[in-house]
């Protein structure tokens, strides 16, 4: 187990570093500079002050160096859009709120999703079955920017129920994680649900039913937990995914998080930003899909850390 | 199965309580509270380095130069006690402060820091964006252009802007700037207070607490992203007439869930599009602000030999419909343009320059447009147009423009050009580098004053694209810039009225509209100015009624 945890980690490393620096050289290649309008105004003395502050007067593999220096001392550059924010700082005040979100929609669909597989799976072919599978078809097919604007008109504007945008209490927090899970729900159903029917049709559960045992006993110890193991595997990429922001549910909602700095750092060539957000992110995944295997080694000890290999 | 129990009552026990909690707290506006939606998180809110209409914005509220435009663009005494006493040759402007002015710490508002201001933006090392402006004072050139701190240092001390006393400021400026009690409005002339910017370097104006102004508001609350809360400055000189409490605003960047916000109360200020605009006509909530921006188009002389010809440019002029394109592709109150200048430019001598001028846009007229191309093509000796694209913005409406423009050249001449959008700053860099063939493009007033838009084509000028050259642009070149040094406003405001002739009458650039954008505001909320260039809002005066 250890020397397997201590190779993962060098793994995780060796990906960074290589991440990081794709990221770097991709981004010399982006057409445009990361002044913006400035340029046609800055005079000519600021604007070599400006380029060499930014070491953008030396060679790239010497900003390399200097860049892949200043990120080993945690050091990610300041933003270019925003010259008195470090990138540091830009990800510290915007990652809560996409964390926040990311976990609510996680809950949300990870309760509907796997209910939904199940009770699809347990009435294979039945009504349950259709409502599950419709459910998790309109999930699929409807996009974020389709149902977050449903969402906060019919339910912000029209019902007045919940608030319609922005992010201030608990109650603005609601929409916008509907929005997002909808389509975790609709894989976690679908998934479940395939997962459940390879299940129950295994050697193991006709001994299970032939023994006797009770059918919340079979459902619940022997199908799910068999069946659950293929879903914890592809949960590490989706919560990544919903916990590192996602640009149409923050913008249809307001909601001040990274998915925003993601587009807007793109579009304004803030290359600082950008590798620093891709490090980020690509951190978070690393990570979170270390866990979801040590999780997996958990729930099925059938798979043996370090061993066997 | 136990833990999934308490999960699942737990989230529906939050659910519901958090639905029964936005049903019965409504925060609406009160009376003097004003909320609104922002389009975007402004950079830095540092007098010096701001350029973006969002720090304009916000550091107006906050802050304040010796004059305050009032609604009619006026500037009226602020920080100043009265109009500046301005020396015969217009070179040099003595200033008296007005007694008790203070920052909002409670310290004295003093001629040192405006001293202290226009060296620090002029000094390289801040990288000001605006510093051109404060650079027409006399030695500024000098600061911008040291080599190194030593001279940068050096050259501060011979500024034209001294402290004779502490309420007392004298100004000499480089040449004549007509409008320069005007510019001193202008966020690049306010006051800072060294012993509070100095300390925080390059974090000036990063946070609520590393802002101070001198003026209405004070900002109390910066969740990047996300609000700002500005708060009435009590220490105003001019508070009585401030009637607002507290203004909140909320980073919004889609106008439909602005518009949302609107409809159930949360906002009293939303932006709004073109198509979204229609539900509102003939609503009072529906407020158009005509900006002094204007959207052109250009022909490079040289990439398209055919476009060098007079002929040819005004022909793809004449075909399109530029009241057509305002009417069904923009429909956002926009103007069709009937000059370079926009309306509600002043010339510098008191008057609207548009109406000095007139309108000099070619009349659509598609059969003489065609007549035109083919006179054009036959003095260039050039037998049909080249394969041609136009670049131009990729957002909704700079897409719109391309897609019209587009399709009144094939309709009206029978010409194929391929409308290439793409990124702003990409568009932006080939526009400058003259990598195009035609580019649909913008320009906004810098100050109000006829100078920010007619010296972009002087010969060889950067924004002179396009390759304007011969005669006539010399005529041009030379009409502009002696306009810039003359000092009889009215005969200085008659050239740059010939001057604009020239552009407009060789059809050397192609303007098609003048912008405005169109905002719900609550229909209670009166005297909240939008102003035509620099902020997008002016507070001051604004109440409920």
């Amino acid at each position: 187990m250890l020397t397997y945890t201590l190779r993962r980690l060098l793994y995780m490393v060796i990906t960074l570093w290589i991440i990081v620096s794709l990221t770097f050289f991709l981004m010399k290649l982006l057409p445009g500079d990361p002044f913006g309008e400035a340029i046609t105004k800055l005079p000519p003395e600021s604007m070599q002050i400006l380029i060499k502050q930014y070491g953008l007067d030396r060679p790239v593999w010497e900003q390399y160096l200097t860049y892949m220096g200043h990120v080993l001392q945690g050091d990610l550059g300041v933003s270019y859009q925003y010259p008195t924010r470090s990138v540091v700082n830009v990800i510290q005040t915007a990652f809560p709120a996409s964390f926040e979100l990311g976990i609510e929609s996680l809950i949300i669909a990870l309760i509907v999703g796997l209910f939904l597989g199940i009770v699809a799976a347990l009435k294979h072919n039945k009504a349950g079955d259709y409502t599950a599978s419709i459910v998790a078809l309109i999930g699929i097919s409807i996009p974020s920017f389709v149902i977050g604007p449903l969402l906060s008109y019919y339910i912000g504007v029209k019902l007045r129920l919940l608030p319609a945008g922005l992010w201030l209490g608990p109650e603005y927090r609601i929409l916008p994680a509907l929005a997002l899970s909808l389509g975790t729900i609709a894989i976690l159903t679908r998934m479940m649900r395939a997962s459940m029917l390879e299940v129950m049709n295994q050697d193991f559960i006709k001994t299970a039913k032939s023994k006797g045992l009770s059918r919340k006993t079979i459902v619940g110890k022997h199908m799910i937990r068999n069946a659950i193991l293929p879903v914890v595997t592809i949960l590490g990429p989706i919560a990544v995914n919903v916990l590192t922001g996602t640009l149409v549910v923050e913008k249809i909602f307001s909601v001040p998080g990274l998915g925003n700095q993601f587009a807007t750092s793109v579009l304004s060539n803030d290359y600082t930003l950008i590798t620093g957000l891709t490090l980020f992110y690509a951190g978070v995944l690393v990570v979170v899909m270390f866990l979801t295997d040590i999780a997996y080694n958990l729930i099925d000890p059938r798979i043996r850390l370090g061993k066997g290999k | 199965m136990k833990l999934r129990k308490i999960f699942s009552t737990a989230l529906v026990i939050s659910l519901i309580g958090a639905s029964l909690a936005a049903c019965g707290g409504k925060s609406g506006s009160g009376k003097d509270e004003l909320v609104s939606n922002y389009r975007a998180d402004p950079p830095a809110l540092d007098v010096s380095i701001a350029e973006s209409s969002a720090a304009f914005t916000l550091l107006g509220a906050i802050s304040e130069g010796l004059y305050r435009l009032d609604k009619d663009m006026k500037p009226q005494p602020a920080l100043a006690a009265d109009f500046p006493k301005v020396s015969d040759d217009g070179l040099v402007y003595t200033i008296k402060l007005r007694d008790g002015i203070t920052w909002s710490d409670g310290t004295p508002v003093t001629a040192n820091d405006f001293v202290y201001s226009f060296q620090r933006t002029l000094d390289p090392n801040t990288k000001a964006t605006y510093a051109f402006v404060v650079a027409w004072i006399k030695g500024g050139e000098a600061i911008m252009s040291a080599k190194d701190n030593a001279a940068i240092e050096e050259a501060k001390k011979n500024l034209g802007a001294k402290a004779i006393d502490e309420k007392t400021l004298e100004i000499t400026l480089d040449h004549p700037v007509p409008f320069f009690t005007s510019m001193l409005s202008f966020l690049t002339f306010y006051p800072q207070k060294k012993d509070f910017v100095d300390p925080l370097g390059d974090k000036s104006g990063a946070d609520a607490d590393k802002v101070i102004g001198a003026g209405p508001f004070k900002l109390t609350k910066w969740e990047h992203d996300q609000t700002l809360v500005l708060e009435k400055n009590d220490k105003y000189w001019d508070k009585d007439n401030v009637k607002l409490k507290k203004i909140t605003l909320n980073v919004v960047k889609d106008t439909g869930t602005g518009l949302n916000l609107y409809e159930t109360g949360a906002t009293d200020v939303a932006e709004v599009k073109g198509d979204q605009m229609a539900a509102y006509k003939g609503k009072p909530d529906l407020q158009i602000r005509s900006e002094l921006v204007n959207g052109y188009l250009n022909f490079q002389f040289k990439k398209v030999p055919a476009f060098a010809n007079k002929k040819v440019r005004e022909a793809f002029s004449m075909a399109i419909d530029r009241q057509g394109l305002v009417d069904t592709a923009l429909r956002n109150g926009s103007v069709a343009a009937t000059g370079y200048v926009p309306n509600g430019n002043l010339d510098g001598n008191g008057e609207e320059f548009r109406k000095l001028a007139g309108d000099l846009a070619p009349k659509f007229d598609p059969a003489k447009a065609k007549q035109l191309l083919a006179e054009g093509l036959a003095e260039a000796g050039i037998s049909s147009m080249p394969k041609l694209s136009i670049i131009g913005d990729d957002n909704e409406n700079d897409k719109k423009i391309l897609e019209f423009v587009v399709s009144q050249w094939k309709e009206n001449l029978g010409v194929t050009v391929e409308a290439s959008p793409m990124p702003h700053k990409n568009r932006l860099e080939k526009e400058l580098a003259k990598e195009y063939q035609i580019v649909s493009t913008r320009w906004g007033a810098d100050y109000n004053d006829p100078m920010t838009w007619l010296d972009m084509y002087l010969k060889g000028g950067p924004f002179n694209t396009q390759d304007w050259e011969g005669p006539e642009n010399d005529k041009y070149t030379e009409l502009v810039k002696a306009a810039s040094t003359e000092q009889d406003l009215k005969k200085r405001s008659d050239m740059l009225v010939e001057a604009e002739k020239i552009l407009m009458g060789e059809a050397a650039v192609t303007p098609i509209y003048f912008r405005s954008t169109p905002f719900v505001v609550n229909p209670k909320l009166k005297d909240m100015i939008m102003p035509p260039y620099g902020p997008d809002f002016e507070w001051k005066w604004a109440h409920f009624e």
